[in-house]
């Protein structure tokens, strides 16, 4: 009995001896850097050649696991107080630059708008981009604060500032601060 | 609640005055520069003419001043006359060449109270009467 057991756990290490030196053999931890930093390089160099969306990178995550939107992207933001127009943040630009294809318009409306950080007031000069349609899914703001009727033609902004451009269509509009209201 | 309404009113009235009584700067940035934008150079397809090698023509001569003081941006701007004054005398000291003289508040306010009955055709005379003189101003489609 003693012997049998002695030729069973001898095979057994003979086995698991082979075995073992079999996968080295063919898995060398070479082999297993080389491919490990293969996936590694690979996932870096994909990670910055596709694109992707800086403004979902942006967004604060809250506790319950779900995105805010950004302040920019919505109308009640401050630098949109006087604003008339769709958001260009929300239509592939940013809050301050048109989005890729259009041109910022040579013309604009300026507002003054209070900053609740400082308590200060700002000139926002309003330009609207031009040359492509407008995005459907864009955010429409109207706040318009301290605008008024046409007759009051320097405080009137129901108007295309594109006009000056040569492309005239309008895409959106961005909000600028051009300087300290003192 | 009449304690909410004085708070109300107080920031109301405080908006208004932080509005207010800007500097010449500030004002041109607000009323002007949207148009005429930052540099001066205006956008001449939508019928704002450029400042350089013009504003300083037109205000040196009185019919100019004249006309100056009656463009719809000016007179519809709001502004007290030493506003507007201050305004003009910025917009001299950065595009006139030193052609004119600065505009004084009283002047603002005699210029303003003549009567144009029409600005552009008023503006046609004064561009044909510089002409005249050798005097080509900006580009204007009016």
């Amino acid at each position: 009995m003693k012997r049998f057991t002695n030729i069973l756990t001898q095979s057994i290490d003979r086995l698991a001896d082979s075995g073992v030196r079999s996968a080295a053999r063919g898995h060398g931890r070479r082999s297993f850097l080389e491919k490990t930093s293969r996936v590694l390089l690979g996932a870096a160099v994909v990670g910055a050649v596709l694109p992707f969306d800086r403004r979902v990178n942006a967004a604060t995550i809250r506790a319950d696991g779900d995105t805010e939107t950004l302040p920019e992207d919505i109308c009640s933001y401050w630098r949109h107080c006087a604003l008339d127009g769709f958001l260009c943040s929300t239509a592939g630009g940013t809050s301050s630059s048109c989005p890729p294809g259009s041109t910022v318009s040579a013309v604009a409306w300026i507002g003054t708008c209070t900053n609740p950080d400082d308590g200060k007031d700002y000139l926002v000069s309003y330009n609207d981009c031009c040359g492509k349609p407008l995005v459907d899914a864009s955010t429409y703001c109207y706040t318009s604060q301290g605008e008024r009727p046409g007759y009051r033609m320097g405080l009137y902004n129901d108007i295309n500032w594109c006009m000056a451009n040569t492309e005239k269509g309008y895409h959106c509009t961005v909000a600028v601060v051009v300087s300290a209201a003192k | 609640m009449k304690l909410i309404w004085v708070a109300v009113m107080l920031l109301v009235v405080s908006a208004q005055s932080a509005a207010e009584g800007m500097s010449a700067e500030s004002n041109y940035i607000l009323r002007c520069a949207g148009c005429h934008r930052m540099d001066g150079m205006g956008a001449a397809a939508a019928g704002v003419p450029e400042f350089p090698d013009s504003i300083g023509h037109i205000a040196a001569t009185e019919k100019g001043r004249l006309y100056l003081l009656h463009v719809p941006g000016v007179i519809s701007s709001s502004l007290t006359d030493q506003e507007i004054a201050d305004v003009l005398n910025l917009i001299l000291d950065r595009w006139g060449e030193g052609a004119a003289s600065y505009f004084r508040e009283d002047e603002v306010q005699t210029l303003r109270a003549k009567p144009v009955a029409n600005v552009v055709e008023y503006r046609r005379a004064l561009v044909e009467e510089l002409r005249q003189q050798g005097i080509r101003l900006a580009e204007y489609p009016w």
